[in-house]
């Protein structure tokens, strides 16, 4: 089963060539899966950074600003922390600007953490406006590198507020799934938006020569996949904490209204031993990714592909654990009715 | 809804009811009750002992089966971030 995810994708899509991605290996040629690490060194810059920062503006969460840093600094957020690097390298941009884009958008993304896990409810009420002005702090110097790099640029400015918002306008949308068609689901790279603006930086320094905007494909549908395999992870939690998740709209075939918390975790749980509809989901995942190392590949982001392909592989040995553990549920269920 | 779709799956039935009577605390009570009455609804014929079987389910078989199932729809382990 496989679309386009958009039009960009389109655009680069072969539809006579089939990834042949599965667990005992991956076969496109000149590809080799490698995740890939985020450098220890990136992380101890980025905190030491803030740290000095945060003294210098005697913020009350200095220790806890250092912890989020950390915490984004595991192997979840690898891409995150290499995309800088690996667009810069491609650009041709020097290794300190590729230093200053790394901590800019570690810095974005720690204030992004830290917005969610407020709206979230995960913060103690009592730390509220310390949190608040730590964000302030994150964003303000996320934005402040960035204009030390590329100067006032009415432009790129723009552009950053556009991702900001599209970001925003994402996580307060419905938990929209239309079908099981990836075309229709393109949206769901929003929730990832910001991450687009370290492209959009690399454009305004190179005067738009670079060609970034091929370069954003790949990211799109890495961010398609992380947002759909967020919400599958996730739905449970996001159940108990009334939530808008992907998954279960896509479990239940449409919105949850009339339904109670115990009926949607029924009907999920249904459509999780089922399977069919699990697969269906699961298949968007491999796709967003399939589509995704074809695309870094095209535009000359060898290890961003290589990546995404060990994601790829990943993604299929987790989800085919996933479904045959439900067809063993299954078999068990109907073995203990007496129905061999 | 939920047993339309039941009715199109691809899967065979039986084991969907087996395992919808797992999940769902109201749909295995009603089963329980009157076995041979639900499973009509899905178009089903079920045998004495199936009957017997489904009336007999206890509470510990029901607890270890969904411990097993929540031991796999919990398991995660891809490195991927988490927007």
């Amino acid at each position: 089963m496989r679309a386009d995810a958009d039009c960009k994708v389109q655009a680069l899509h072969n539809p006579g060539k089939e990834l042949d991605s599965s667990a005992s290996g991956y076969r496109l040629p000149g590809i080799k899966p490698r995740l890939a690490p985020i450098r220890r060194a990136d992380v101890r810059y980025v905190s030491s950074y803030l740290d000095r920062l945060l003294d210098s503006k005697r913020i009350t969460l200095r220790h806890s600003g250092v912890q989020l840093i950390q915490r984004i600094g595991d192997r979840h957020w690898s891409v995150e922390w290499n995309l800088p690097r690996w667009l810069c390298d491609r650009a041709g941009l020097a290794p300190s600007s590729a230093r200053t884009l790394v901590l800019a958008n570690a810095l974005g993304l720690a204030y992004i953490r830290l917005c969610d896990d407020r709206k979230d409810g995960e913060l103690a009420s009592a730390f509220l406006q310390e949190a608040i002005q730590l964000e302030d702090v994150l964003l303000g110097e996320a934005r402040s590198l960035i204009v030390g790099l590329v100067g006032g640029d009415a432009h790129l400015e723009a552009s950053i507020n556009a991702r900001m918002q599209a970001w925003i306008a994402a996580g307060e949308s419905p938990a929209h799934f239309p079908d099981f068609d990836l075309r229709r689901l393109t949206h769901l790279a929003d929730e990832g938006a910001p991450l687009f603006i370290v492209s959009d930086v690399i454009e305004a320094m190179t005067s738009n020569r670079a060609g970034m905007g091929r370069c954003e494909t790949p990211v799109h549908n890495y961010l398609i996949a992380a947002v759909l395999y967020d919400h599958l992870k996730d739905w449970r939690s996001d159940l108990g904490a009334s939530r808008r998740n992907y998954f279960i709209s896509a479990m239940l075939g449409g919105e949850a209204a009339g339904m109670n918390p115990e009926q949607i975790l029924a009907a999920v749980q249904i459509g999780l031993i089922r399977g069919d509809q699990l697969e269906r989901y699961l298949d968007l995942i491999y796709q967003a990714l399939a589509e995704g190392v074809e695309s870094a590949q095209t535009c000359g982001l060898g290890q961003f592909a290589r990546h995404l392909a060990a994601l790829d592989q990943e993604a299929h040995r987790s989800g085919e654990r996933l479904l045959s553990g439900m067809e063993r549920m299954l078999v068990q269920a109907t073995n203990l009715f007496g129905a061999s | 809804m939920i047993e339309q779709d039941d009715r199109s799956s691809r899967y065979s039935l039986l084991p969907v009811l087996a395992g919808r009577a797992f999940l769902d605390e109201d749909f295995r009570e009603r089963l329980m009750e009157n076995p041979r009455v639900v499973a009509g609804q899905f178009d089903l014929h079920l045998t004495d002992e199936q009957v017997e079987n489904i009336k007999s389910l206890d509470q510990a078989d029901i607890d270890a089966w969904m411990a097993e199932f929540e031991s796999y729809t919990g398991q995660t382990i891809m490195a991927m971030s988490a927007w």
